[in-house]
């Protein structure tokens, strides 16, 4: 799967779990960058990619991963 | 069917969706009704945090003002504040998108992860702030250290002793700064301890203890008038499988699955709503098809299917049992069918399979009009409001034609196989109520001697005569503990015959008893069809020279008997003997109370002041008053006397 693929994919997740239906993200948004993305956004974010991909995130990568990058990254991985 | 997708609700539509996106959270009647409108939906969890958000702005909207925003709105205002040992905040707007369903604005506040104990001691302003009116004890057993050695009777009985009394102080706590009422959630079964078939006695064995703490919790609460929140009951019905939050719980501390929020915050809400006096309290059943299998009209007595052990008739008869179930505990029951009368009549009364019979049925419609129009005919003879109507009907038209019409109306969405819609009708929990009393137990009884009430009226023609000839008997005695769990009741669903529509939970009930500057009273009556149990409530605040009427309801089933007029005389008469010249009295307006708007005119009393919202305030000169001829007897009760007859019961 293509980065640009994946991240079309994200976009309706992260505007529907941050509330923003105009969010727009790119691979280089990070979590700073969006007030809504705290740390409850991040596990409801989390569960939404898990069941919109089929897998799951390791506790480490939860933890661990604050940009959108990330998350496209964690799901390439597992898609190749 | 997966209960945690609450299929009695209507599933959303993709206009539903894109609506739910583009609604906004104003406070805009047509913005709100549409909110209303969404909320009745069963969505799922991510979208009913969002409907949750909308909801919470309409409140920011308003200026942060709950009750000015409630009341513009038409909705009942509610604070909730919740202790919780796990997390809470991913949940707040769940719970207040579910709250609207039941037609109640919430706010929420909480506290979460810590020690109860700890965060007052550092917010110590903060609950009193939030005028709370419940705060939710949601623990779980790692917060009650409920970890006894396993074995050990006596430990086990240490650990639970001790648990229940840290809930207890903690309430005790909470009651010394608030008036809330107090709701205790009980321990829900979790699959990350073990569970062995011996657990079920093993001193210490997970499945035992918690039984035992939820048996001391549910005692606890029905001393201490807690209200109990059954969160064990709700993860059973789902099943701890899907129940526990798994991964989540390590995560963030997640209480129980996220796909389980809806019916957790439905089920929350429910009792919130039978809280706030938004009981159901009437069942509305269809005939063909619903009570049995087949059509009467077409198939006759010999050819519906009602026999027991007959595997199209057992579903049937179950829905006939269910009623009769909640007709135990005080529910209406009605039938509004499409049939001759006569025909469907003869199944009531006549086929030797029926379970439920025509003397259970209150009142009935049975015609070729349409339902929804029935429906409003039986809530106008019964006195009830819509609001308080559940109708069950297997036929998806009917139903949708009900809905359409009546949106008050609580019209469950039933599974196309007869066989599995009660587990869909129970899990609603529709019949909600904190409290059960005599009265409960007896309703079914008032409506049908009303209905005999009404005939003797009819051959009686003069109503003076016709009240005479009721024999009544009122009996007036102050608050007592006996009494306390009906004045309760009575002062949370009273909503038409309510002067002020001001709500006192039981523990401020106990403390307006206990206040030598209020005077409150409590009226029972019994007539020569029975006793209607208590069916009026007084609280007066003496000042001065003058008795202040705080509060007065009364039950609509004894309206139009002159109760008021006697209740009036009664208050006169000891408010003289303590010296007071004048009864002052409020009228404050609801949006249902505008049956009393006129009362305190029809009763003799002069108007001081009109408010603009419609607020009007009374005075009665007691020098001046005189006592009517009345056709009711009084007799005054001391408490103890009332405290024989309430446990004569």
């Amino acid at each position: 799967m293509r980065d640009d693929d994946i991240l079309a994919r994200l976009v309706p997740i992260f505007r529907e779990e941050l509330d923003d239906q105009r969010l727009d993200l790119s691979l280089g948004t990070s979590q700073k960058d969006l007030a809504g993305w705290d740390s409850l956004a991040q596990v409801r974010l989390v569960a939404a990619i898990e069941s919109e991909f089929g897998f799951q995130f390791s506790i480490d990568e939860i933890e661990s991963t604050s940009s959108v990058r990330g998350f496209v990254e964690g799901i390439r991985k597992r898609s190749a | 069917m997966n209960l945690h997708d609450l299929p009695w609700l209507v599933q959303p539509s993709p206009q539903d969706a894109t609506a739910l996106k583009s609604v906004a959270g104003s406070g805009d009647p047509a913005s709100i009704s549409e909110l209303v409108r969404l909320a009745k939906l069963a969505w799922p969890e991510s979208q009913l945090r969002q409907l949750g958000r909308r909801v919470g702005s309409v409140i920011g909207a308003g200026g942060g003002d709950l009750h000015a925003t409630a009341k513009a709105a038409g909705l009942s205002p509610f604070r909730l504040f919740v202790f919780s040992s796990a997390t809470v905040s991913h949940i707040v707007d769940q719970m207040i998108g579910t709250a609207l369903r039941q037609g109640i604005l919430l706010e929420v506040a909480f506290c979460e992860y810590e020690q109860p104990l700890s965060w007052l001691e550092r917010n110590a302003a903060m609950l009193p702030d939030f005028a709370a009116d419940a705060v939710l004890f949601a623990f779980d057993s790692e917060s009650l250290r409920l970890s006894p050695a396993i074995g050990s009777d006596d430990d086990e009985t240490v650990v639970i002793g001790r648990a229940l009394q840290s809930v207890e102080r903690l309430a005790a706590r909470v009651r010394s700064v608030s008036k809330s009422t107090i709701i205790v959630q009980t321990l829900a079964g979790d699959s990350k301890s073990p569970h062995l078939h011996m657990d079920a006695w093993l001193p210490g064995g997970v499945s035992r203890l918690r039984r035992r703490f939820n048996d001391a919790l549910a005692r606890s609460s029905r001393e201490n008038a807690f209200v109990i929140f059954d969160a064990a009951a709700v993860a059973e019905a789902v099943g701890h499988s899907q129940w526990g939050a798994g991964r989540y719980s390590f995560i963030a501390k997640y209480p129980f699955a996220t796909a389980c929020i809806p019916l957790y915050t439905d089920r929350l809400a429910t009792l919130i709503a039978a809280m706030s006096g938004k009981s159901k309290r009437v069942l509305v059943l269809d005939l063909d098809n619903t009570l049995w299998s087949g059509v009467i009209g077409d198939d006759g007595m010999d050819g519906i299917v009602l026999a027991a052990g007959n595997p199209k008739a057992e579903p049937h008869r179950a829905v006939q049992r269910m009623a009769l179930a909640y007709k135990s505990r005080g529910v209406v029951l009605c039938i509004s069918s499409k049939n001759t009368e006569s025909v469907a009549l003869e199944v009531l009364r006549s086929h030797p399979d029926m379970i439920l019979r025509e003397k259970d049925v209150a009142a009935f419609r049975i015609n070729w009009t349409d339902k929804a129009s029935n429906i409003a005919a039986l809530a106008k003879s019964l006195d009830l409001g819509l609001e308080s109507f559940v109708f069950l009907d297997d036929n998806p038209a009917e139903r949708k034609q009900v809905r359409d019409a009546l949106p008050q109306v609580s019209v469950p969405e039933l599974p196309a196989d007869p066989a599995e819609w009660l587990p869909v009708f129970e899990a609603a929990g529709y019949f909600e109520q904190v409290n059960f009393t005599a009265e409960d137990r007896d309703r079914a009884e008032y409506y049908k001697s009303n209905a005999q009430r009404a005939d003797l009226q009819e051959s009686a023609g003069d109503q003076e005569a016709f009240l005479r000839s009721l024999g009544m008997v009122m009996t007036v005695a102050p608050f007592d503990a006996p009494g306390r769990a009906r004045i309760a009741q009575l002062i949370a669903k009273s909503n038409q015959f309510n002067t002020t529509t001001r709500r006192y939970s039981e523990a401020e009930v106990a403390a307006l008893a206990a206040d030598p500057g209020v005077v409150a009273m409590q009226v029972r009556l019994r007539d020569l069809f029975g006793d209607n149990g208590m069916i009026s409530v007084v609280i007066c605040r003496k000042d001065l020279a003058h008795w202040n009427i705080d509060l007065w309801l009364m039950s609509c089933r004894v309206l139009g008997r002159k109760v008021e007029n006697a209740v009036l005389a009664e208050l006169a008469r000891r408010a003289r003997a303590d010296g007071a010249c004048r009864l002052t009295g409020l009228y404050i307006p609801s949006s249902k109370n505008a049956l009393v708007r006129d009362l305190y005119e029809r009763l003799g009393f002069t108007e001081l002041r009109a408010e603009a919202d419609g607020t009007t305030s009374w005075v009665l000169d007691l020098a001046a008053y005189q006592e009517p001829e009345l056709p009711i007897d009084v007799t005054a009760m001391t408490s103890q006397g009332a405290a024989e007859e309430n446990d004569a019961e």
